[in-house]
């Protein structure tokens, strides 16, 4: 009794039914954990060949998209994160929550004031807020934001604790907002308010 | 629920993660106070507008061509994975192989037996030399845990200085519940290489250690490439064996083992030391 080819085509048939409908996502992500497009190619290709290794592994019904992106956070953590790690210091705590509303409400368009600024801002400007987050908070962000993963399925995504996902994602979000708000005010779409 | 509370729980409260009860009482909240609804509206609306830009965001490389490659890329691995060549110039290790594997079976080695007749890699000598390690070893271990294993340790001992000395690089003798148990020099794909044998109270991995300038990664191989910090990694994964080829500084640490419940990419045995 051998391997046989009829198991083996029926391993590919499955894997390829299950696994490729996620190449969008995992490309759209992929390109934003690496900023480039080409890391991000190599990050989907090398996801693809680990999780067909690992077919076996997974178990059927289970929630095959998180799987995916599980392993190419992985992939990206371990082959790519540490290619330009260089340490990060990241001081959002004088941020505070409501950093942005306060800049906008006195603005004096107390009814929507985050209408007008967002109508400014451009795609390349979020994509340019996103890219410069630190690795790390970029990771639960776009998973978040992007793919809309919940707390939990970040958490086992990216092997982190729950309220590590949590606090990264404050985080993240308020650090985000205060890029936008500074392109806007140094393209000059809004005006600067003294806080 | 106070302001406080409310706004504590706002970006929760967005992505759609508070309980049942808060998420009732942060409505109820916003409904009567103006100044939170502010806040909410100017959170959940930037949310929004982020993740629709995100979206929209297509990629310029196209998918179909990513397809394609990623498709070339599983055949390979189909390919890699135990296929018998015809005429393939490792016919003779091959047979050696299958009966290293019928001596597995024999001592209990068991379940891979089937896929492993039919296995006829590049690497298979290496797959040899450690299931014919892998048995010894376990002969081995019973008579280790009676004795004082003073014999084993002394012999992993030198290897380890040898390294060491050689090549700057430091093996571990413990890589968590497995005991690095005996160490020897063996020639493999006809070179002369240092071969470690790891063992726990249930598994044996394998470690081959060659000069870098003796020993060059196979080409089928230079694909599945991982960097990690200074170590380059090279993953061959069938059911047979594993192996993963470590290439660092001037030396080529492979690891093996047959026992699939083993992570063998976690599983570095040394460092390199200044
Ligand atoms: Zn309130």
């Amino acid at each position: 009794m051998t391997g046989g080819t009829t198991t083996d085509r029926k391993k590919r048939t499955a894997f390829e039914a299950e696994a490729l409908p996620h190449m969008d996502a995992l490309m759209r992500t992929a390109v934003r954990m690496a900023k480039n497009e080409n890391d991000a190619e190599d990050i989907v290709q090398e996801t693809y060949v680990k999780a067909y290794r690992f077919w076996d592994k997974f178990e059927t019904g289970s929630n095959c998209r998180a799987w995916l992106f599980r392993i190419m956070t992985n992939i990206f953590i371990n082959e790519y994160r540490s290619k330009s790690r260089s340490p990060v210091t990241v001081d959002v705590d004088d941020l505070d929550d409501s950093f942005l509303y306060g800049q906008l409400s006195s603005s004096g368009r107390e009814d929507n004031p985050e209408k007008e600024l967002l109508a400014k801002i451009i795609d390349g400007d979020v994509r340019k807020a996103i890219d410069e987050l630190p690795d790390d908070f970029r990771m639960v962000v776009v998973l978040s934001f992007l793919e809309g993963f919940s707390y939990e399925e970040i958490a086992e995504i990216a092997d982190l604790q729950l309220g590590t996902v949590k606090s990264r994602l404050h985080r993240g979000r308020r650090l985000l907002q205060k890029k936008l708000y500074d392109y806007a005010v140094s393209n000059g779409y809004i005006k600067d308010r003294p806080k | 629920m106070n302001c406080q509370e409310a706004l504590d729980l706002l970006y929760e409260f967005i992505d759609k993660e508070t309980s049942d009860i808060d998420t009732q009482q942060i409505q109820a909240h916003l409904k009567k106070c103006g100044d939170c609804f502010q806040k909410y509206r100017l959170e959940s609306s930037i949310q929004e507008f982020i993740h629709a830009k995100l979206a929209d965001d297509k990629p310029a490389a196209s998918l179909e061509r990513l397809k394609s490659k990623v498709s070339a890329r599983l055949d390979q691995v189909d390919r890699e994975e135990c296929g018998p060549k015809s005429g393939s110039p490792y016919r003779l290790a091959f047979i050696t192989v299958a009966a290293a594997a019928l001596l597995v079976l024999m001592i209990g080695g068991a379940g891979i037996i089937t896929d492993f007749i039919t296995h006829t890699s590049t690497y298979a000598p290496l797959e040899q030399a450690h299931l014919a390690q892998a048995h010894l070893a376990q002969a081995h271990l019973a008579q280790v845990e009676n004795s004082s294993g003073t014999e084993t340790e002394f012999a992993a001992e030198s290897v380890i200085s040898l390294m060491l000395e050689q090549n700057s690089y430091e093996l571990r003798p413990n890589l968590g519940e497995f005991v690095l148990i005996s160490g020897k020099t063996e020639e493999i794909l006809g070179v002369e290489m240092n071969h470690l044998t790891y063992s726990s109270s249930n598994a044996i991995v394998s470690v081959f250690i060659v000069p870098a300038d003796k020993f060059s990664i196979p080409d089928d191989l230079l694909d599945t490439k991982i960097v990690r910090g200074d170590l380059e990694l090279f993953d061959h994964n069938c059911p047979a064996c594993r192996l993963v080829f470590h290439v660092i500084g001037s030396i080529v640490v492979i690891t093996a083992t047959s026992d699939q419940s083993i992570e063998l990419l976690d599983f570095i045995p040394g460092k390199l030391v200044a």
